[in-house]
């Protein structure tokens, strides 16, 4: 579990852009795994992660160059990296399309659905917008009237 | 600590100047209790643990009123709060009084030991109303020293807070006596209700001898109850209780003895936390590395909430509302810590440092009153 938690947060950052003190930091890392290790059929995670840890080393552009044609390309890891991104940046599992689960198998957990209450907050796309979880994160009384506050360069 | 000696010299204030000096040191030591408090609460993972969450965080927030009174009466007998002064945050682990001997408070996660450590905070030793000699090494951060200096520290910091008391009515009976007040701070230095909500206890001006009791018994009563009594006067259980029922594993009702709550079981589970390394210090993480920089990040806006209660403790108190937005910033940037791996540590997580000294005298507006422009820059 833990080396496939090193390889999960290295192609978490290709996938969606924030580095791994931001991922680590939302503590969704872990639950995460877990859930796609739920969800998917067996060897898919295993298999997704294997193709991740094969990225030839170089620069993070050519990297990603490679994970567009190896990861997001493949019809089988391709949907399931798409989905990993909606799930960082909205804390939320998408159903995976018709065909994918015609081809690859189906499960009765691979429904849409928020993961959690602290996933909905941990989202990315708070952070990605300058905002905050309406209703979850409470920023202070008035606090509505600055700007967003957080700029981590 | 390397030795300890006990005096029979009574610990009194005796001038005004003192009496500032004792309640910067308040100041100081009300401050020092929130990082472990806050270390603690935000070590504990998302979604578990929904007592003891509910429990850290009421007490932290009561600190922050304390710490505000302790401000207010600063203000009052015409002192002048500084919170960049250097040392004000101690650097962990920080050394309180336990009667004769002392106990070390860290910066860690949530733990039994935590836990019993938090206890000892709340609780002080009744002592013998004299002061007793330690030394330590010249680096360490000591509370609940005497302001006189020569390794003289108070019994315990009960007896710390009596000698306010006793200073306080001792010096505005001689100033009345002679047609005076020792309250000649201006009233528009106090914090007020209006700029300040929390949980429990009222945030009220002090301009008397009436309102700096009241503030007193207040800072001590939420900690530690009155007598052998679990609530306070303003029906609060105190904070001792508040912990105790963690341990104890059942909240405590109203009617029931101190050491045996007999309200709804309550369950805390030690293992749904980030171990974190106790007391990590930016040199324990390597330099230049994306944690390194989150670290850093950490303690410069920490520096800069100081630096705006600053304002608001010194006539500014609106600035107040610009400050509380950046402590639930700098809640996001220290759970980011704490869910971060520590390289090098067996799997230990980071935390915040705060390693505040250097970063707060930087440019630091403690002299001429900051303009309105200088909140702004800083809010946005």
């Amino acid at each position: 579990m833990n080396g496939q938690l090193e390889s999960f947060i290295g192609l978490s950052i290709l996938l969606t852009g924030f580095d791994a003190v931001r991922l680590r930091g939302s503590g969704m890392a872990e639950p995460y795994l877990k859930a796609i290790g739920a969800v998917l059929p067996p060897d898919v995670v295993g298999d997704l992660l294997s193709a991740y840890e094969q990225l030839p080393p170089g620069s993070e552009r050519e990297r990603e160059r490679v994970l567009e044609s190896e990861i997001l390309g493949d019809p089988r890891l391709g949907p399931v990296a798409r989905n990993l991104i909606v799930l960082w940046y909205c804390g939320s599992w998408t159903q995976l399309p018709p065909a994918w689960r015609a081809a690859f198998g189906e499960s009765p957990l691979d429904t849409n659905r928020v993961i959690s209450g602290a996933a909905y907050q941990a989202g990315l796309q708070w952070e990605a917008a300058g905002g905050h979880p309406p209703g979850a994160n409470p920023q202070g009384y008035g606090a509505w009237a600055s700007g967003p506050q957080r700029s981590r360069e | 600590m390397t030795s300890s000696t006990i005096t029979t010299i009574p610990a009194k204030i005796t001038t005004l100047s003192e009496l500032q000096d004792y309640l910067h040191l308040a100041m100081q030591l009300e401050h020092a209790t929130i990082p472990p408090y806050l270390t603690a609460l935000y070590s504990i993972k998302p979604g578990t643990n929904a007592d003891a969450v509910h429990v850290l965080r009421v007490v932290a927030v009561e600190e922050m009123l304390h710490l505000t009174l302790a401000a207010n009466l600063l203000n009052a007998v015409g002192g002048t709060p500084d919170l960049t002064r250097e040392g004000f945050v101690p650097t962990y682990p920080a050394y309180l009084p336990d009667g004769e001997d002392d106990f070390q408070v860290h910066i860690a996660g949530f733990s039994p030991s935590a836990l019993e450590t938090f206890l000892k905070i709340e609780r002080p030793r009744s002592g013998p109303g004299r002061l007793v000699y330690r030394s330590y090494a010249p680096d360490a951060s000591v509370l609940g020293a005497h302001p006189g200096g020569g390794g003289a520290h108070f019994y315990s910091i009960g007896e710390f807070y009596a000698a306010i008391e006793d200073g306080i009515k001792t010096l505005e009976e001689e100033a009345q006596a002679q047609g005076k007040t020792i309250f000649t701070g201006d009233h528009a230095r106090q914090v007020t209700s209006e700029y300040y909500y929390s949980g429990g206890g009222k945030l009220f001006p002090v301009t008397d001898l009436s309102s700096a009791c009241k503030a007193i018994n207040l800072i001590m009563e939420q900690g530690e109850g009155i007598e052998a009594e679990i609530y306070d006067n303003e029906n609060e259980l105190a904070h001792y209780y508040r912990f105790d029922q963690l341990l104890k594993g059942r909240y405590y009702q109203k009617g029931d003895k101190p050491g045996n709550p007999t309200g709804p079981e309550l369950s805390v589970d030690w293992d749904a936390c980030y171990k974190v390394k106790e007391d990590v210090k930016l040199a324990d993480m390597p330099v230049g590395t994306e944690l390194y920089v989150a670290a850093q990040a950490f303690n410069e806006t920490y520096a800069k909430f100081l630096r705006m209660l600053n304002r608001a403790f010194n006539g500014e108190p609106e600035t107040l509302f610009g400050a509380v937005p950046r402590m639930f910033e700098f809640r996001n940037l220290m759970t980011e810590l704490i869910r971060n791996p520590l390289p090098g540590s067996n799997g230990l997580y980071a935390a915040p440092t705060y390693e505040i000294a250097g970063v707060a005298r930087n440019d630091a507006p403690t002299a001429a009153p900051a303009a309105v422009g200088a909140v702004k820059e800083v809010v946005a």
